[in-house]
């Protein structure tokens, strides 16, 4: 599609350990378009984080990324030098982490950190140039914009003396400086209290929406996905095994494994008296099944699950399935 | 097998009550004005300044748990619930306020005593692989504490570990097997076993399946209540997760900041919540399909090391009103088995 800001084809993601490598991403399609937020939802082990970090190539040493396509807005990542790749993250690609205390210098001020990214940002255009000069103001506007009405004040702080709420908060604001393209955030409210969440969460939507930029969303929230995302992404012991927009996936679920997770979700609204199980556990990525990576738990499992890995199902409306229920591709 | 495991708990409430005997409607834990202070600053520090500051992360809490009752307890990270269930195995000691369990006070206990009742009183933490020693295998790790406890004669020591696993849903050959030879889901089980040996009256279940996997999780959940309903244990499941709270608790206590604001009958609560904050809580944790255009909750979180006087949830509050900022309130009874902690619940 033409609106992509990013283009992921056949992702293989493996590290190498004792002399051999340990594929746990493996054949990951996607793409984020402008002014869409794709959420990558699955369980701890599945891959999303891994997926995540791989198109950031923020991965250690012992990584192995492979793709057919890599393409963000029309700049190869796989092929870019080490230090092109790093002028583009943090400037047109940017990130979100989970834990905010981590992502700041303990040692230094909130306005340090802004004067750093306006700096930085600076010599990105003329226009950028200014505002770099005008730093200070322009970083109060930008902590008004994401909810923090007295910036003055918390610049002149450390970041051990903001909450996690605050640290986030300035965190997207650090974002923001640049006006990227894309943000890649990694279950960026999962320390945050249920209340401050939920504020976060109205904050990404709205500066998403304004922005009009490509948002890629790993959470293993299905609440928050359903909330925030079009489209989702559903992973699964490393492959997505499900993609397509948000209220359909919700609906009417099409992977068994995507069914049983909404079945094993709990609501909140009404009470639950038997909470339906997926028996069994995830695979361990050493020694996965031969054929569909869900089919030892899978109640639909059948001999031609076991004999190969199903392929991609276009079922329509957007929306891909792995499984060969639907067909083979 | 179900059934010698109802003997287990029967012979264990049997016990319990020849210790004490005592009325069946009368609770089975009594709670009263419990207070757990940490100490913030110490040594040098403290003697610079004007001597050792303290956070109450419980701060004088009352609440009862009757016979075969699962009392739910929840609130954010910090608000005191792992404190509370800490205290009441006395894994901490608290400050003041006193825990009856059976007529008697067990903050007053001496070690021998107290040996005696935590047999009867086990706890499932959050994490089953640090509560499991990686150099045992789950044979000893279930071993020890039947030992310790004199629970049966060694000949039976074997048969009971291979009842406890079986009741948890695991095969007795996981029994040679070692911690790191286990998933999440499975070490939890191992945990509930190893509660289970002992034939406890309570069990204190601190976020039992916040750490494992989603699809994991319903196993889990699916495994508590059923021990729940065939054995008749107390449990107090300590949890963040509301949703979860509704499905196991049949009653629910909401925590703020060390104080326990508001608790009720389980669908009480979710239906007719009267505390401002429980009103917030469920409002941000929605259903399916659900936006994100709510009400919103301003304000950020109250400083429990600064902050001594008046209400937790003050700054936060939609209905505040001037007397809030000078005292917390007091718990009141609003209705049976409903109490809160707020001045202005009427005008809700």
């Amino acid at each position: 599609m033409s609106d992509a800001t990013l283009t992921v084809r056949n992702l293989a993601t493996g590290f190498k350990m004792g002399g051999r490598v340990m594929n746990v991403v493996r054949e990951v399609n996607l793409e984020v378009r402008k002014g869409e937020v794709l959420g990558l939802i699955g369980e701890s082990g599945s891959g999303k984080t891994v997926t995540g970090m791989s198109i950031l190539r923020l991965l250690p040493d012992n990584a192995v990324t492979e793709a057919d396509t890599l393409d963000f807005l029309g700049t190869d990542l796989l092929s870019l030098s080490a230090e092109r790749f790093r002028e583009m993250r943090g400037t047109r690609l940017a990130m979100v982490f989970q834990d905010p205390v981590g992502a700041f210098n303990p040692s230094k001020k909130i306005s340090w950190h802004l004067k750093q990214v306006f700096e930085r940002a600076g010599t990105k255009s003329p226009e950028h140039a200014a505002r770099a000069k005008n730093w200070r103001q322009a970083s109060i506007k930008l902590l008004a914009d994401v909810g923090i009405p007295h910036g003055a004040n918390v610049m002149r702080q450390y970041p051990h003396q903001l909450s996690g709420g605050m640290l986030q908060r300035t965190l997207i604001a650090l974002v923001l400086v640049f006006e990227p393209d894309l943000i890649v955030a990694d279950e960026p409210t999962t320390n945050l209290d249920n209340i401050v969440e939920r504020q976060i969460l109205r904050l990404f939507r709205d500066l998403q929406k304004r922005l009009d930029c490509g948002f890629l969303y790993v959470t293993h929230d299905m609440t928050i996905a359903a909330m925030l995302c079009d489209r989702i992404a559903v992973m699964y012991a490393g492959s997505i095994v499900e993609i397509g927009p948000t209220k359909q996936i919700f609906s009417d679920p099409k992977h068994p494994y995507t069914q049983g997770l909404l079945a094993s979700a709990l609501a909140l609204d009404t009470k639950t008296e038997r909470l339906q199980e997926i028996p069994g556990e995830l695979p361990n990525p050493g020694n996965l099944p031969p054929g569909c990576l869900f089919e030892p738990r899978c109640k639909f499992a059948k001999a031609e699950c076991r004999a190969k890995p199903p392929a991609m199902t276009d079922v329509g409306g957007g929306r891909n399935v792995r499984c060969v229920l639907y067909g083979h591709g | 097998m179900w059934e010698e495991g109802a003997t287990f708990a029967a012979s264990c409430m049997a016990m319990v009550e020849k210790a004490a005997p005592v009325d069946k409607n009368t609770p089975l834990l009594s709670v009263r004005d419990l207070l757990v202070r940490f100490k913030l600053r110490d040594g040098l520090s403290a003697a610079l300044s004007r001597g050792p500051t303290y956070l109450k992360a419980v701060d004088e809490v009352s609440f009862d748990i009757g016979r075969g009752e699962v009392l739910g307890l929840v609130g954010e990270s910090g608000s005191g619930k792992t404190t509370i269930g800490k205290a009441i195995l006395r894994l901490y000691e608290p400050q003041s306020g006193s825990i009856v369990v059976n007529g008697v006070d067990i903050t007053r206990m001496g070690d021998r005593a107290l040996k005696r009742y935590r047999r009867d009183l086990q706890m499932v933490f959050q994490d089953p692989l640090s509560s499991l020693n990686p150099r045992h295998t789950v044979r000893t790790s279930l071993r020890t504490p039947l030992l310790l406890h004199k629970i049966c004669p060694p000949s039976e020591v074997e048969k009971r570990i291979d009842e406890a696993l079986t009741r948890s849903g695991l095969s007795p050959v996981f029994k040679a097997r070692y911690p790191h030879e286990l998933s999440g889901g499975q070490l939890q089980r191992v945990a509930i076993a190893r509660a289970l040996t002992m034939s406890p009256g309570l069990v204190v279940a601190d976020e039992p399946v916040s750490k494992l996997d989603v699809s994991v999780r319903a196993q889990i959940l699916n495994l508590f209540k059923d021990l729940q309903t065939k054995f008749g244990i107390s449990i107090i499941f300590i949890t963040h997760d509301l949703r979860v709270a509704r499905y196991l608790c049949h009653r629910i206590g909401v925590m703020y900041f060390g104080k326990l604001v508001e608790i009720a009958p389980v669908e009480e609560l979710f239906t007719a919540p009267k505390h401002p904050y429980t009103k917030a809580l469920l409002g941000t944790v929605g259903a399916e399909g659900e936006s994100l255009d709510g009400a919103q909750v301003a304000g950020e979180a109250f400083n429990p090391a600064a902050d001594t006087t008046g209400c937790r949830y003050y700054a936060r509050c939609p209905m505040r009103v001037d007397r809030c900022k000078t005292a917390h309130p007091p718990m009141e009874t609003i209705k049976s088995g409903h109490d809160i902690a707020c001045y202005e619940w009427r005008r809700s």
